[in-house]
């Protein structure tokens, strides 16, 4: 058997692998895990990202945390506010894609009453905003207050 | 006329989202396997237009779809997750055809060089597949600028099929002139030294490294999660 033969197959076995471990995955769809709720009342400022973190969505999740974490430090500090990252492609996750309506990775703010989802807003406008980090945590900065405000 | 503004919008979407990092890799597959029939412009120009072709009709199908349905979140979390998936297997075997391997094989198995000659005639109508599944091989970026910027542009105009297209044509426009300047360049150098056909034969050999490994890296990323860099 030449080297031309040898790679043939070792490349030919490589694409089964791929497409084994393709449908593998596919059919893999796990049961969602059950998670205890927070019952304190609270905004949630979500970050949700996909298996892929490209360049803008890395900036996209740094500029929204610095936002966050420098506009409202009493808040985050008293439990106000609470920041949390989450990959939306897990099993566990997916509710998430159809519940605030994720096309691609973004900024969802939610509020949060006894346990409860009281109402949500999706901020698609942050990858117009991601290469300019002043005004994309400014624009953060003023989603929150505005979304604090509404009682 | 009045659609005319949003034509020039959807173009220009649609090439701002070619060239961003996050697709560069199924570009530089792409330009590749379009660029490297450096004896013939003609193939590469029809090769590209198909290319085009089979980019703005995956967009149309999404749109007319997907449009003000409550399925595009879900649809598109699909695509971003296993659009890459698909992405490397089929680059492996492009670049296994490209350097020749898969027809040794068949040889063994017996098939004639007639049907050989058959299989290798079908490379400009693979342009239009590979055209496709690029399209569907959404990544964060891409994703957001059609299911957020473009779906906008389309709900204002009320257009699911002359503005998907125009984006389809934008995201293929890069790719198409890079590997007409590519053919073209091969061709000068090889016509300069008299090496056109073997120009061509390199040209075929880099396509299906390139094919490879782009192949292979999308393999290891997408499908076995094994991160390189």
């Amino acid at each position: 058997m030449n080297i031309k033969s040898t790679c043939t197959i070792a490349l030919l076995m490589f694409v089964a692998a791929s497409i084994v471990v393709l449908v593998a995955k596919s059919l893999r769809q796990g049961i969602p895990a059950v998670t205890a709720d927070d019952q304190r009342d609270r905004v949630i400022v979500y970050y949700f990202h996909g298996n892929v973190r490209c360049h803008a969505c890395r900036n996209i999740e740094v500029y929204a945390h610095e936002a966050v974490a420098t506009g409202f430090p009493t808040e985050v500090g008293d439990g106000r506010i609470e920041w949390k990252v989450v990959d939306f492609e897990k099993p566990e996750n997916q509710r998430f894609v159809k519940d605030f309506e994720l096309v691609a990775p973004s900024v969802v703010l939610v509020e949060m009453r006894g346990g409860v989802r009281k109402r949500w807003k999706n901020l698609p406008e942050v990858w117009e905003l991601f290469d300019e980090r002043p005004t994309f945590v400014a624009f953060i900065q003023k989603e929150v207050q505005a979304f604090l405000n509404v009682k | 006329m009045e659609l005319l503004p949003a034509i020039v919008e959807a173009l220009g979407l649609g090439i701002w989202t070619a060239v961003q990092p996050c697709p560069m890799a199924t570009n530089i597959a792409a330009i590749s396997y379009l660029g490297r029939r450096a004896d013939s412009p003609r193939w590469v120009l029809l090769a590209g237009l198909l290319y085009a072709l089979g980019q703005a009709l995956v967009y149309v199908v999404l749109a007319i779809v997907l449009l003000g349905s409550l399925h595009a979140a879900r649809v598109s979390v699909f695509l971003q997750t296993n659009g890459n998936r698909l992405i490397g297997p089929v680059l492996v075997l492009f670049g296994m055809f490209f350097l020749e391997l898969i027809p040794v094989m068949w040889a063994g198995l017996g098939v004639s060089e007639t049907m050989r000659k058959r299989v290798d005639a079908l490379g400009i109508w693979a342009a239009l597949p590979l055209g496709m599944l690029f399209a569907l091989a959404f990544c964060p970026i891409s994703a957001a600028y059609f299911f957020i910027a473009l779906f906008r542009l389309l709900t204002s105009y009320d257009s699911r099929v002359i503005l998907p297209s125009v984006y389809g044509l934008g995201t293929a426009l890069p790719v198409v002139v890079f590997a007409v300047l590519v053919a073209l360049g091969a061709r000068a150098v090889g016509k300069a030294f008299n090496l056109l056909t073997q120009t061509v034969w390199w040209m075929q050999r880099a396509a299906g490294v390139v094919c490879l490994a782009i192949g292979i890296h999308y393999s290891l990323k997408y499908i076995f999660e094994i991160p390189l860099f």
